[in-house]
C-alpha cells in the first residue's frame, strides 16, 4: 500500500488556525472523529500526547509526524495538516513546524504501521516535495504530489 | 408426545454424548462378541469332534460345564492320526496366517496389546477371521493352545472396526478394542467379570486402563448372557464345595505363590526360548514351521494324549481328586513343551488355557505332597488345584486381579478368594518383570497410546517458576530509547524478543525481531522511531502458572519468549521464559521420572 492509500480528502486539512502543538494535534484528533476515521477522540489523544511527552516527533524542517496506536481505530488512517503559522513543536533542529501528519494506526499492526510511518519519513526528507505540499491547493493535489513522490 | 418419538429423541441424544455413545456401541460390540463365541465354539467343537474323537478314536475327559455329549465309541486309540494331525493342522493354519495375516503371528492376545499400544486400536479387518480359523485348526487337530487368544482377537478386531465405521477417536477405538475382547473373553469361559478385568489389566505389567473398564463390561456383559443363553448358565467346571478356616495354610499358600512364579519363569523361558532359538533360526518359509511344531506335538501327543489341545477334563479331574503326583507331574512339564511347540512354531492360539493346565497340575502336585507331609494342616489338598490355576498365570501374565476373579468365575470356587489373593499376589510379584505377552508395557507413561496426555500431565505439574531466566540476564529498554539503541541490542544479543519498560520499571510493551524487522533494516531510519513505536501489548505469565499454559501462549501468540511477571502486579517484570526452557524442563522432568520408576 502506498502513503496516499491511507489518506482521505476529508483529512487533508489546508490552513489551519492553531497556536499550539497541543491545539493543533486536538483539532486534527476532533476531524478524524467528525470524519468516523476514529471512535473514541478522548483516548487517541491521549495516546498521542504519551507518545509526545517521550521525545518530539518532529523531524526537522518545520515538518511533524505525531502518531500513536489505539483499540478505537479500525484502519491505519492518516491525516495532514498544514498550518498558517508555525508552532513550537520541540524539534531538534529548533524550527517552528508548520506541516503535520498525524498517524493513527490499530494496535494489532504493528509491521505494516512502521513501514507507513518510515515510507513518509523518507518522501519527506526531499525539500522539493516539502516545498510543493506547502504550496498545494487543494487535498487532490496533495495525494498527487504524494503518490508522485513514492513512486 | 408418544412413546416412539419420545425413545428416538433419547437414542438421538445419547449417540450424540459421548459417553452414551460409547455405552451403545459397547453393546452392539459385546452382541458380535457374544455371536463370533458361539460361532467359534461350535466350529472348533465340531472339528475337536471330528479329528480326535471319530478319527483318533481318542475321546478325552470333559470338565463339567461343557459336556458334548459325545461318548467314547471303544476300542484302541488310533495314535498314528493323533501322531499327524497337529502338523497337519499346524500346515494348513500357518499357510493361513503366514499368507493373509502375517502380522498376527503367535498368540492373539499380545497382537490385541500391540494395536493398543504401539497401533492406535487398528486391526485390518481380515485378522480376526484367518486367526479364528487358523487358531480352530490348530486346536481342533490337537495343538495344546487355549480359546482367550483367537477370541480376544475377534472381539477386538470388530470393536477397531465399528469405531472405524462410526468415524470415532483413537481414544474411543482403543476402548472399544479392549471392550470386544473382553465380550469374547468373557463369554467362552463364562467370565465376564474376568474378562473385563483381563484385558484392562493385560495391557501393562504394573498399571490398569481404568477408563476403558466400562466399556468392557458392558461388552463382557452382553457378550456372556449371549453366549449362556446358547451354552448354559453354569460354571466351566464343577468343583468340590471348598472352605477355608485355617490361617496356618496361608503358609502353605504362601510358598504355592514363589514355586508357581518359579515354574512360571521356566514356561516363559521356554516358550520364548524355543522360539527365538530354533523356529525363528529354521531356514524354512514362515508358512511351514507350525508343521515342524505340530510334529513334536505329534510325537509326544501320540505317546501322552492328555496333553494335547485344551485339556479341561484332566484338570475337572484334578479337582475332583482322580489323578496321581505322578502323572499330574509329568502332564505338566509335557504341557510346557506341546504348548511352546504349537504356539513357539507359529500355530495360532492363546497361552491362558495351557496355563491353567499347567498351573493346576502344579497345584495338584503341591498339595498333595503338602498333605503326605501334614496330613493335619492341608484340608483340602485339591483346592491348591484351583488356586494354581489362578496363581500361575497371575504370575505368568502379570495380572494377578483378572486371573483369580476368572478362575472363581469358571469354577464357582470364591470361597478360595483368600488363599489365591496371597498366592496370586506373591507369584506376581516374584516373577517381576518376566512375562508371557511380550507386548505388555510396564506402566501407563510408557504406552505410546498415552504420550500425549502424559506430555501435557507432566507439563500441567511444572510451574513457570522453575524455569524462567530471571530479569538481571535478560536486555530490556525504556519507552523512549531511540531505535539505533533497539537495534544494537537485537544485532548484540541473541534475544528475539526485548521487554519494554517504563519510568517505574513495569512491563509497558515487548518489541518482538520479527514486528520490528522492516524498520531495523531500513536505511532511511532516524530519530522520529523509538522502543514505544515499535512495541505490541505484552503477552505475560507468572511464577504460579504452569508450563502447560505458558506453552498455550508461545503457541497462540507466536512468541518464542514471554515476560514473567508478578501475580500480584502484573506490570512488575520477573525476568523471561523462552520456549526452549519449557523444552528443557520437560526433559529433565521425564529423565527425572524414569529414573524414580
Amino acid at each position: 500500500m502506498r502513503v496516499v492509500d491511507y489518506m482521505r480528502d476529508s483529512l487533508i486539512l489546508l490552513d489551519m488556525d492553531a497556536l499550539s502543538k497541543k491545539e493543533a494535534i486536538t483539532k486534527t484528533v476532533n476531524k478524524m472523529k467528525e470524519s468516523g476515521a476514529i471512535s473514541n477522540a478522548g483516548k487517541f489523544l491521549e495516546a498521542v500526547f504519551e507518545r509526545e511527552s517521550l521525545g518530539s516527533t518532529a523531524i526537522g524542517r518545520g515538518m511533524a509526524l505525531p502518531h500513536a496506536r489505539t483499540q478505537h481505530i479500525e484502519n491505519i488512517t492518516i491525516a495532514m495538516v498544514r498550518l498558517k503559522n508555525g508552532i513550537d513543536f520541540d524539534a531538534a533542529d529548533g524550527q517552528t513546524v508548520n506541516l503535520l501528519f498525524l498517524l493513527g494506526t490499530p494496535l494489532k499492526t504493528v509491521g505494516e504501521y512502521l513501514s507507513v510511518l518510515a515510507k513518509l519519513s523518507k518522501i519527506l526528507k526531499n525539500d522539493k516535495t516539502r516545498d510543493k505540499l506547502l504550496k498545494a491547493k487543494s487535498p487532490s493535489e496533495v495525494r498527487t504530489l504524494l503518490a508522485e513522490a513514492e513512486s | 408426545m408418544n412413546l416412539s418419538s419420545h425413545f428416538q429423541r433419547l437414542v438421538k441424544k445419547y449417540i450424540n454424548h459421548a459417553t452414551g455413545r460409547l455405552f451403545l456401541i459397547s453393546v452392539i460390540v459385546g452382541i458380535v462378541s457374544g455371536v463370533g463365541a458361539i460361532l467359534f465354539f461350535e466350529a472348533l467343537g465340531q472339528l475337536s469332534h471330528v479329528v480326535l474323537q471319530l478319527g483318533a478314536n481318542y475321546f478325552a475327559p470333559e470338565p463339567m460345564g461343557e459336556m458334548s455329549g459325545h461318548t467314547a465309541a471303544g476300542g484302541p486309540i488310533r495314535w498314528w492320526i493323533l501322531l499327524i494331525a497337529p502338523a497337519l493342522g499346524g500346515l494348513i493354519s500357518g499357510f493361513l496366517v503366514f499368507t493373509w495375516a502375517p502380522e498376527a503371528e503367535g498368540h492373539g492376545t499380545d497382537a490385541m496389546i500391540e494395536a493398543f499400544h504401539h497401533k492406535r486400536g487398528l486391526i485390518r479387518k481380515r485378522v480376526p477371521i484367518i486367526k479364528a480359523i487358523a487358531s480352530i485348526i490348530t486346536i481342533g487337530t490337537g495343538g495344546s493352545a487355549g480359546r482367550e487368544g483367537p477370541i480376544a482377537q475377534i472381539g477386538a478386531g470388530f470393536g477397531s472396526y465399528i469405531a472405524n465405521v462410526f468415524k470415532l477417536s483413537d481414544e474411543e477405538r482403543r476402548f472399544l478394542l479392549l471392550a470386544g475382547a473382553a465380550g469374547g473373553i468373557g463369554a467362552i469361559f463364562r467370565s465376564p467379570l474376568g474378562g473385563a478385568l483381563f484385558v484392562v489389566e493385560v495391557l501393562y505389567k504394573r498399571d490398569f486402563e481404568e477408563r476403558a473398564l466400562v466399556p468392557a463390561l458392558i461388552s463382557a456383559i452382553v457378550a456372556y448372557s449371549i453366549f449362556a443363553s446358547r451354552f448354559g448358565w453354569g460354571h466351566l467346571f464343577k468343583t468340590p464345595l471348598y472352605t477355608f478356616s485355617n490361617p496356618v495354610e496361608l503358609v502353605f499358600y504362601g510358598v504355592f505363590g514363589v514355586l508357581c512364579a518359579g515354574i512360571g519363569v521356566f514356561y516363559i523361558k521356554i516358550f520364548y526360548g524355543l522360539r527365538d532359538r530354533l523356529f525363528h533360526r529354521i531356514a524354512l518359509p514362515p508358512q511351514l514351521k507350525p508343521a515342524i511344531g505340530g510334529l513334536f506335538v505329534g510325537i509326544i501327543g501320540a505317546a501322552a494324549p492328555f496333553v494335547l489341545a485344551s485339556g479341561y477334563g484332566y484338570l475337572q479331574q484334578a479337582m475332583n481328586g482322580e489323578l496321581t503326583i505322578h502323572f499330574m507331574m509329568i502332564a505338566m512339564f509335557l504341557k510346557i513343551l506341546t504348548t511352546s511347540f504349537t504356539i513357539s512354531s507359529g500355530g495360532s492360539g492363546g497361552v491362558f488355557a495351557p496355563s491353567l493346565f499347567i498351573g493346576g497340575m502344579l497345584g495338584g502336585v503341591f498339595g498333595q505332597t503338602c498333605a503326605m507331609f501334614f496330613p493335619d494342616l492341608i484340608s483340602n489338598p485339591t483346592a491348591f488345584v484351583l488356586v494354581g490355576m489362578g496363581a500361575f498365570f497371575a504370575g505368568a501374565a502379570n495380572v494377578p486381579i483378572s486371573s483369580m476373579i476368572m478362575v472363581s468365575e469358571m469354577t464357582g470356587g470364591y470361597y478360595l478368594l483368600v488363599p489365591m489373593m496371597l498366592s496370586s499376589s506373591t507369584a506376581y510379584l516374584a516373577t517381576s518383570r518376566t512375562t508371557l505377552y511380550e507386548k505388555q508395557v510396564n506402566r501407563i507413561a510408557d504406552s505410546p497410546a498415552h504420550l500425549g496426555d502424559f506430555t501435557v500431565d507432566v507439563l500441567d505439574s511444572m510451574i513457570v517458576e522453575h524455569a524462567f531466566h530471571p530479569i538481571d540476564n535478560i536486555p530490556t529498554v525504556r519507552q523512549n530509547t531511540p531505535l539505533s539503541k533497539v537495534q544494537m541490542l537485537f544485532s548484540e544479543r541473541s534475544e528475539n524478543f526485548i521487554p519494554v519498560l517504563d519510568k517505574s520499571d513495569f512491563i509497558v510493551g515487548i518489541i518482538s525481531l520479527r514486528n520490528a524487522k522492516s524498520l531495523l533494516f531500513d536505511g532511511h531510519v532516524d530519530e522520529l522511531f523509538i522502543a514505544q513505536d515499535l512495541m505490541t501489548p505484552p503477552v505475560t505469565v507468572t511464577p504460579a502458572e504452569n508450563l502447560k499454559s505458558a506453552l498455550k501462549k508461545f503457541i497462540k501468540y507466536n512468541y518464542s519468549q514471554i515476560p514473567v511477571v508478578d501475580y500480584r502486579d502484573e506490570r512488575k517484570i520477573l525476568g523471561l521464559v523462552t520456549q526452549e526452557d519449557v523444552i528443557q524442563a520437560y526433559n529433565n522432568e521425564i529423565k527425572k521420572r524414569k529414573f524414580s520408576f
